[in-house]
């Protein structure tokens, strides 16, 4: 089994493949123990990675966590139903104004960013082809766990809109939530994660990218340089490519 | 310096690398073997093809009767240029100049899917003079030959796009109202030469007695593993990869104390090594982990598959 057939049977597994060539893989795979095996592995990797779901607090960037509040902020929001004599809806007005309150009397600024970073290992998962060292996935956003959004009271139709220039902050994680009629008073809100935070709350591209994970970044750029000189140039050509997963190098 | 001529068809420029009369030019046709040389002077040498290093393109001219002490000749790059360095490019039309990059890059070359590093240059030319320039530094120093070009459409020129037309029919002067008139500089030409490390390695071979260039090799093809190190693809028959027992398929995990990401780590850390010395090889066979020992071989030209 050679590395192109093996990096199919990944993809395959990962469900990067068309339906056409998936078929076919499942033909080739269903005559072929070895590779029916290293699928077999394949899917158990990616089962381990959603086991890995659970991401500790700390190595969540900010991006994600803004993502997800966005996802939240838009999403319509439950229609409960009304029971008769049991709507004391009212009293969570004053409780959420002081609540409030309190809030504005802790805005602080936060401390400087830091990266945030990712480390995954595949050996967590269990497989006989051999392990690799921890991949390492750097984001480049400043994370920033707290987030100021404005609010504005009165709801009619959501909608999520860029603030003036003067209000976006450098890294873009600040957000001006129209949810309301205009004409009433702002009040900021201080925004800090919860103590433990799954992945599945966080939105799709919070799932890590196969490709992200089985590829260093840390490479230069290739350059393919062809074998025959260009007609106009005389020279040959160069091409970069993203990845260099693909081409064969000799030594 | 001398400009080759081919029956007053101007093929390029040639660059004195040894006192024996030894010139080195960029890609220039070399069918017919023997070109003449004109230097600044006005004297014309007769000057041989001998070897042509089809990796870099670089190709090595005797002068016949050459007569040592003539003139002084260039040397190989001891060091790399740093960015914005000034460069010459010496084209068919005479030289220019250019401007060092970076040598951020790698290349693989397409003959030999030899992995190089480059060092990324741009220029000012009308394109249909670049081929077979030679590159060369303030200090006189040979950079390279001109590899390879790129054209990036999405990077516009510091000064404008060099195409507007002043077209007729606009309120202008009579002499610029009869013909359309491109202004502006004309977009910069993105171009690559192999790295200095390269260069020298090229010029000291073609200094040697037999003129031929070497590069340390196991002589085989290898693509990306999934989950680390780099499979071997194909192997040359003969080489020190047959020799050492080396399998297709086998996946090469360590190169002595290194470890393997990928066929580009593959290919840095054989660049790195010396011809004729041993290193150990973790391989992975399958289930089994394999160490073998292998004497580092030389690769001539570039490997026949």
């Amino acid at each position: 089994m050679n590395g192109k057939f093996e990096e199919k049977l990944a993809r395959l597994a990962f469900g990067d493949l068309t339906p056409e060539e998936a078929e076919r893989m499942e033909g080739k795979v269903q005559s072929n123990a070895k590779a029916a095996q290293a699928l077999t592995e394949f899917r158990q990797i990616r089962a381990g990675l959603r086991d890995l779901a659970e991401v500790p607090e700390h190595q969540l960037s900010n991006e994600r966590l803004r993502q997800a509040i966005l996802a939240r902020g838009l999403e319509p929001e439950p229609i409960k139903e009304r029971r008769a004599g049991r709507d004391f809806g009212w009293l969570w007005m004053p409780v959420a104004a002081a609540i409030l309150g309190v809030a504005i009397m802790n805005v602080k600024p936060r401390a400087a960013a830091h990266t945030a970073e990712i480390v995954m290992n595949p050996s967590l998962v269990k497989s006989s082809i051999p392990s690799a060292p921890p991949i390492n996935i750097t984001f480049k956003e400043e994370p920033r766990y707290a987030m100021n959004d404005t609010v504005k009271s009165a709801a009619t139709e959501p909608h999520i809109g860029p603030r003036s220039a003067s209000g976006v902050s450098r890294g873009g994680s600040r957000r001006h939530i129209d949810r309301f009629s205009p004409g009433t008073q702002d009040i900021n809100v201080n925004w800090n994660p919860p103590e433990k935070f799954k992945l599945e709350d966080v939105a799709e591209n919070a799932t890590p990218n196969k490709d992200t994970l089985l590829t260093d970044n840390t490479n230069p750029p290739i350059m393919l340089i062809g074998s025959t000189p260009d007609t106009e140039t005389g020279a040959p050509t160069a091409t970069e490519v993203g990845s260099a997963s693909h081409v064969v190098i000799g030594g | 310096m001398a400009t080759l001529v081919d029956h007053d068809r101007i093929l390029g420029a040639a660059a004195l690398i040894d006192d024996s009369g030894l010139f080195v030019a960029g890609q220039i046709p070399t069918n017919p073997g023997t070109v003449e040389g004109r230097l600044g002077n006005g004297q014309r040498l007769r000057m041989k093809v001998i070897r042509q290093d089809e990796d870099t393109g670089l190709v090595l001219l005797q002068a016949e009767h050459w007569v040592a002490g003539d003139a002084r000749p260039f040397s190989a790059p001891m060091e790399e240029e740093q960015p914005g360095g000034r460069l010459l490019a010496v084209l068919k039309t005479g030289p220019i100049r250019a401007e060092f990059v970076s040598s951020h890059h790698y290349g693989v070359l397409g003959r030999s899917h030899r992995l190089v590093p480059l060092s990324e240059f741009r220029f000012e030319a009308p394109a249909e003079t670049i081929g077979s320039a030679l590159i060369f530094c303030e200090n006189g120093e040979i950079i390279g030959a001109l590899s390879a070009t790129l054209r990036r459409r999405e990077i516009p020129p510091a000064y404008g796009d060099g195409l507007t037309q002043i077209r007729p029919g606009l309120n202008l002067p009579r002499n610029l109202d009869q013909h359309p008139l491109v202004i502006g500089p004309s977009e910069m030409t993105v171009a690559y030469t192999v790295g200095p490390e390269v260069v020298r390695q090229v010029i000291e071979g073609f200094r040697t007695p037999s003129h031929e260039v070497s590069y340390p090799s196991l002589g085989v093809l290898c693509v990306d593993n999934i989950g680390g190190g780099a499979v071997i693809e194909k192997i040359q028959r003969g080489s020190a990869a047959a020799k050492a027992g080396l399998k297709v398929g086998d996946v090469i995990q360590d190169i002595g104390e290194t470890y393997i990401r990928d066929q580009v780590a593959f290919a840095k850390v054989m660049f790195h090594q010396q011809i004729g010395s041993r290193v150990m090889i973790r391989i992975s066979r399958g289930r089994e982990v394999l160490l073998r020992e292998v004497t580092i071989g030389r690769s001539l030209g570039h490997d026949k598959e």
